[in-house]
């Protein structure tokens, strides 16, 4: 296998395994993002209601 | 022989529960959002994680998937290199902050916005005009190529393409109109769950098939005459400094991908949401483009007869290049695996359309007619922002349904984009660090974008252009809008520097 297609083999197989941790991460994060950003945003509608 | 179709009944019922639930989280969003911030920008309350699935979301389209693969599918490894470009360039912004930052400071909620604190009302109205033209012609083409996979994936016929794409509209104005930023941001993290474990999945099973291993793939495309690999000597570096220019506009320039910036919840959210992004960038394109190197290989083992342009006949139907990749997934996955699949390609689709059409209906909206119009409450700038998205949905539809792209859709995204950001990247840049910039170089600066249209090949070759390349109409244009603001700038200078509020 010649120098650029093994760097791109390399390449490809570490962007999909390092991608799936951040994917699992991102996952599971972001729900608790979602919560904190809906509650907050309710504070802000009680806050000032729309007219 | 192939086994198709093989889109079955299952898959159809994943593809539907999956858009149920979408639209069920973007219209729950209308119900927490009041006034025009919780609106345009979340109330600016998007932590980290969120932000990072928001970002991937809106710049990881199917169109985005579609020409990327279309790329490889033509290309070979070699096309793999914007992705490595687009990640590296993310990652540089995403740890120095540069440009990002020092906006999301400002408070502005869009770019024309900062224009006008920086340089003054004409050129605030004028950005939105040119963002907005470069930026609906952009997504001129998402609506026709996410019609054409959903054909060629689920093997219906060609006729069907209008129903499709006017079904996929109607979903995502639904809850967009409804739920404006906050919709958009729900579904956009259902999608890039849904999204995430399509591509890994995707990859591990195309990988697993017999006769498309690493070694066959490789060893197929060794025997191509043509430079497959070493993309230096296959584009040459003018074409890969063009890729590194639009990797920086895609993080830090794009309106959709600097409203997520602007959305965060503070300077320090948006660096780590840069930096994390950086890898979305990457697989954005090295994904979609290797299933595309992967999508030659099979076809040349099925029997395919594959034409000069990259379209091919298989058993008797005529395709285009760009649906290399939709027939791949037909024929290599399996029934239930392909529904979810689709489903993430549509997760693709929808979360790129709603954010685009929330984006440039906004600057309409904020940027153009508000500043024209003697008293612009929010409660107007929301009723014109929707009734934009409804607009641009609709100029969608005709354009997609009319045009017909003579060049690769990558070059034609990059162009309409150009128009914008060329001049955006020479007004942006100077205006937040170099002191002298003044509202004469930034009005020419936007002005000399336009000459981006030139790479268009339906406006070129009339011109006597036609032998131009894209990437040298692009870079040329950059070129003229940074010397028209530095030109411009020197030998106009403003009176007084207009104060930039900075909130911290």
């Amino acid at each position: 296998m010649s120098g650029w297609a093994l760097f791109w083999v390399v390449t490809v197989y570490t962007a999909v395994g390092v991608f799936a941790l951040l994917a699992l991460w991102v996952t599971v994060a972001g729900f608790r993002d979602i919560q904190r950003m809906l509650a907050e945003l309710r504070e802000q509608r009680e806050d000032d209601p729309p007219r | 022989m192939l086994a198709s179709p093989s889109f079955g009944a299952l898959d159809t019922a994943i593809v539907v529960v999956y858009l149920a639930i979408s639209v069920a989280a973007g219209l729950l969003a209308n119900r927490v959002v009041t006034g025009l911030t919780g609106y345009l920008v979340a109330g600016r309350s998007l932590g980290t994680a969120l932000s990072v699935a928001t970002m991937t979301g809106s710049e990881l389209g199917l169109i985005t998937v579609m020409y990327n693969a279309q790329l490889g599918y033509r290309e070979g490894f070699k096309a793999l290199h914007i992705g490595l470009v687009a990640g590296l360039v993310t990652l540089v912004v995403g740890v120095t902050g540069f440009v990002v930052v020092r906006l999301r400071q400002t408070g502005v909620m869009t770019i024309p916005e900062y224009y006008e604190l920086r340089f003054g009302r004409r050129t605030r109205i004028l950005g939105g005009v040119l963002l907005a033209l470069g930026g609906i012609l952009n997504m001129g083409l998402f609506l026709q190529v996410g019609g054409q996979f959903v054909v060629a994936v689920t093997g219906m016929s060609p006729d069907m393409l209008r129903w499709v794409m006017t079904g996929l509209l109607a979903l995502v104005l639904v809850y967009t109109v409804l739920g404006g930023m906050v919709s958009v941001v729900l579904t956009d993290y259902v999608q890039f769950v849904v999204l995430s474990a399509g591509l890994v999945a995707m990859v591990l099973i195309v990988l697993s098939r017999p006769g498309l291993g690493m070694e066959q793939i490789v060893a197929t495309w060794q025997q191509r005459p043509d430079e497959a690999f070493d993309p230096i000597r296959g584009h040459g570096l003018g074409y890969i400094s063009w890729q590194a220019v639009l990797g920086f506009v895609s993080c830090a320039v794009w309106p959709t991908a600097v409203s997520r910036a602007l959305s965060a919840r503070d300077a320090s959210v948006v660096r780590w949401q840069l930096g994390l992004s950086s890898l979305s960038f990457l697989v954005r394109v090295l994904v979609p483009g290797f299933m595309g190197v992967a999508a030659f290989v099979f076809l040349t083992q099925a029997g395919a007869v594959v034409g000069s342009d990259g379209g091919f006949q298989l058993e008797g139907v005529a395709y285009k290049s760009i649906q290399a990749y939709p027939v791949l997934l037909r024929e290599v996955l399996p029934i239930g695996v392909l529904g979810l699949i689709t489903a993430a390609m549509l997760a693709a689709f929808m979360s790129t359309h709603d954010s685009y059409l929330l984006c440039w209906a906004s600057v309409i909206a904020r940027d153009v007619i508000a500043p024209l119009h003697p008293n612009p409450t929010d409660r107007r700038q929301l009723l014109w922002t929707r009734v934009g998205i409804v607009a641009i949905g609709a100029w969608v539809w005709v354009w997609g349904t009319c045009f017909e792209p003579k060049q690769a859709v990558w070059d034609y995204l990059a162009i309409t984009g150009a128009v914008f950001f060329t001049g955006a990247i020479a007004v942006l840049i100077p205006g937040l660090y170099w002191r002298r910039a003044s509202s004469t170089g930034a009005v020419a600066a936007l002005i000399a974008g336009l000459s981006a249209l030139l790479g268009l090949h339906d406006v070129r070759a009339p011109l006597g252009l036609a032998e131009w390349e894209s990437w040298q109409v692009g870079l040329s244009t950059l070129g003229l809008s940074v010397a028209a603001m530095v030109v411009g700038s020197l030998l106009f200078p403003d009176r007084a520097r207009p104060v930039v509020e900075v909130a911290r």
